[in-house]
């Protein structure tokens, strides 16, 4: 094996604008899927913000026994038409509109829980049965008054704003994957194409390796190597710029979109997320690599003989 | 031991060789003789199978050349030196690089590499040649790069087709010196040349090939196929057996 990587780095040395024209299509390839990649997380992110967000509150009476906010909260947890059920004690109400003042704490001072209702709030799964459950719940006897946090200020419905971001998602999907498929198959023509020039430059050397014995894989394995090498140090370079100008761009995003994490901020999270991308694009490059360079050899070995 | 068993080559309508029989017993040097045309490297190239024959059988030691399947050939010709007549040397390569290379598709450990490369071009005299590149060499040079890369395997049979082909007496003799020192270790040699001069000179069995058939060998053998000989053997060992 040593003595064919050996091969396939002289080859690429001895003829070093092929190896240029090859590395860079496959860094753009992989630059691209990097962003396309991020961009679509981030998409998803933004959608999955506004999905999860609760659509409609439902404050309680006052002398709402606890045992029957539970078995409200039961009820709505065992309906499959709702997505997430979240109670918010007077506490925790007291708590959030402490935070929310917090700007003039001493309006936050003047309040006691007590005066806050307690509230169940929940999410659907389609905002189309929103109407039907603020019906259902409105009838329980312990429910006070029931609010739809969907109606945006302008006058726009949260269903409205959703649709065009699942839109959005579904576009950034297509056409991201158009772009990542007319690139992927730009380089896998491009491998090919050099590997093809590489067989027909050693057509000689090929003639001769064959007539002292040299076994098919002997003379084939530099040859992909040289592919395979090609394409990593795409993916490599791609990635690699690709995380830079994130890595740029990271306060400007993350401000923009304020709490909508469409960049994870944990450190973790967010070397994790480009881990996977790039364990998933090595194996697309060892794919394309592989593929392109096989096809390649078996066409050209079978004109060579 | 190599046998040719009533081979017959055709390209299309031609006929390249027609029912060529000869033995070749180990450690013979025999000269294949012929005008230009008269089978001479198609002989050759049946037996490293460039081409399969077109009927007949071809045995060279364990192998059934005739039959071998198309994954089994890298293995024969690993076995057999190989001296072509255009050289068949890589051009980027070095010397020491192009005879490396029989020992790598031989997958000969790399630690023997330098031993065995640094003694071949002794032997053919290229010890200080090592390094130049085939453009640098001079004909007689390439021929003896040539065959360095052929004994650097450690083959039974070498098999040189026209190797004093374009070279100069002198250089032709020391050649043919070569060839015969080599043979005298043992090894197979089978040369074929159009040379008169040198066969003459050499004294050794020749094999005359005319209009692809075999019309002259000076020191024919009996020819069995393998299964013959098995056979032969099976029924001598079966009477001694009836006479005890």
């Amino acid at each position: 094996m040593k003595q064919h990587i050996k091969t396939s780095f002289d080859s690429i040395r001895r003829t070093p604008f092929q190896a240029l024209a090859a590395i860079s299509v496959l860094i753009l390839t992989f630059f691209v899927s990097t962003l396309l990649a991020i961009a679509i997380f981030g998409s998803d992110q933004v959608l999955r913000h506004f999905e999860t967000r609760p659509q409609v509150i439902a404050f309680m009476k006052d002398d709402a026994e606890q045992s029957k906010i539970d078995d409200l909260i039961d009820d709505l947890r065992n309906d499959s038409r709702i997505k997430t059920v979240k109670f918010v004690s007077k506490e925790e109400a007291a708590e959030i509109y402490k935070n929310a003042t917090s700007d003039n704490p001493l309006l936050g001072e003047l309040v006691s829980p007590s005066i806050f209702p307690a509230s169940v709030e929940f999410s659907v799964i389609n905002l189309d049965l929103v109407e039907g459950m603020i019906n259902e719940v409105k009838g329980s006897d312990i429910v006070d008054e029931v609010g739809f946090t969907a109606s945006l200020d302008n006058g726009e419905e949260l269903g409205d704003v959703l649709q065009r971001l699942r839109n959005l998602t579904a576009y950034v999907r297509i056409g991201g994957l158009s772009a990542v498929s007319i690139l992927s198959i730009t380089s896998f023509l491009v491998l090919m194409i050099i590997v093809g020039m590489r067989i027909a430059t050693k057509k000689k050397e090929i003639e001769s390796l064959n007539l002292i014995g040299a076994t098919p894989w002997f003379i084939r394995a530099p040859i992909i190597l040289e592919a395979v090498t090609y394409s990593m140090m795409g993916v490599l370079v791609g990635w690699l710029l690709a995380v830079i100008l994130l890595l740029y761009l990271t306060p400007s995003v993350a401000g923009y979109f304020g709490q909508i994490e469409v960049i994870p901020k944990d450190i973790g999270h967010f070397f994790m997320l480009l881990g996977s991308i790039l364990s998933i694009e090595i194996i697309a490059g060892l794919v394309i690599a592989l593929l392109g360079s096989i096809i390649a050899v078996s066409r050209s070995l079978r004109m060579v003989k | 031991m190599l046998k040719f068993i009533s081979v017959n080559k055709q390209f299309g309508d031609i006929t390249a060789l027609e029912d060529v029989n000869f033995r070749i017993d180990d450690g013979e040097f025999v000269f294949l003789t012929g005008p230009s045309g008269a089978g001479k490297t198609t002989l050759l190239k049946l037996l490293i199978r460039e081409f399969a024959p077109t009927s007949g059988e071809i045995y060279y030691g364990d192998w059934a050349v005739h039959e071998l399947r198309k994954k089994e050939i890298p293995h024969l010709r690993q076995s057999i030196g190989s001296v072509f007549q255009d050289f068949q040397l890589l051009d980027q390569r070095t010397v020491r690089e192009n005879v490396q290379v029989a020992l790598a598709v031989k997958n000969i450990p790399k630690h023997e590499w330098n031993d065995r490369v640094e003694h071949v071009l002794k032997l053919v005299g290229l010890g200080d040649r090592i390094d130049l590149f085939p453009s640098q060499l001079s004909g007689g040079e390439l021929q003896r790069a040539v065959i360095a890369r052929a004994l650097v395997v450690n083959p039974d049979l070498i098999f040189a087709d026209e190797p004093t082909g374009n070279l100069d007496w002198e250089t032709t003799a020391q050649i043919m010196e070569l060839l015969e020192k080599i043979n005298q270790e043992g090894k197979t040699i089978i040369v074929t040349t159009h040379n008169k001069e040198v066969v003459d000179k050499m004294k050794k069995r020749v094999i005359e090939l005319k209009g692809g058939k075999v019309v002259h060998d000076s020191h024919p053998k009996d020819l069995k196929s393998p299964d013959a000989e098995a056979k032969e053997d099976k029924e001598k060992v079966k009477e001694e057996n009836t006479e005890k």
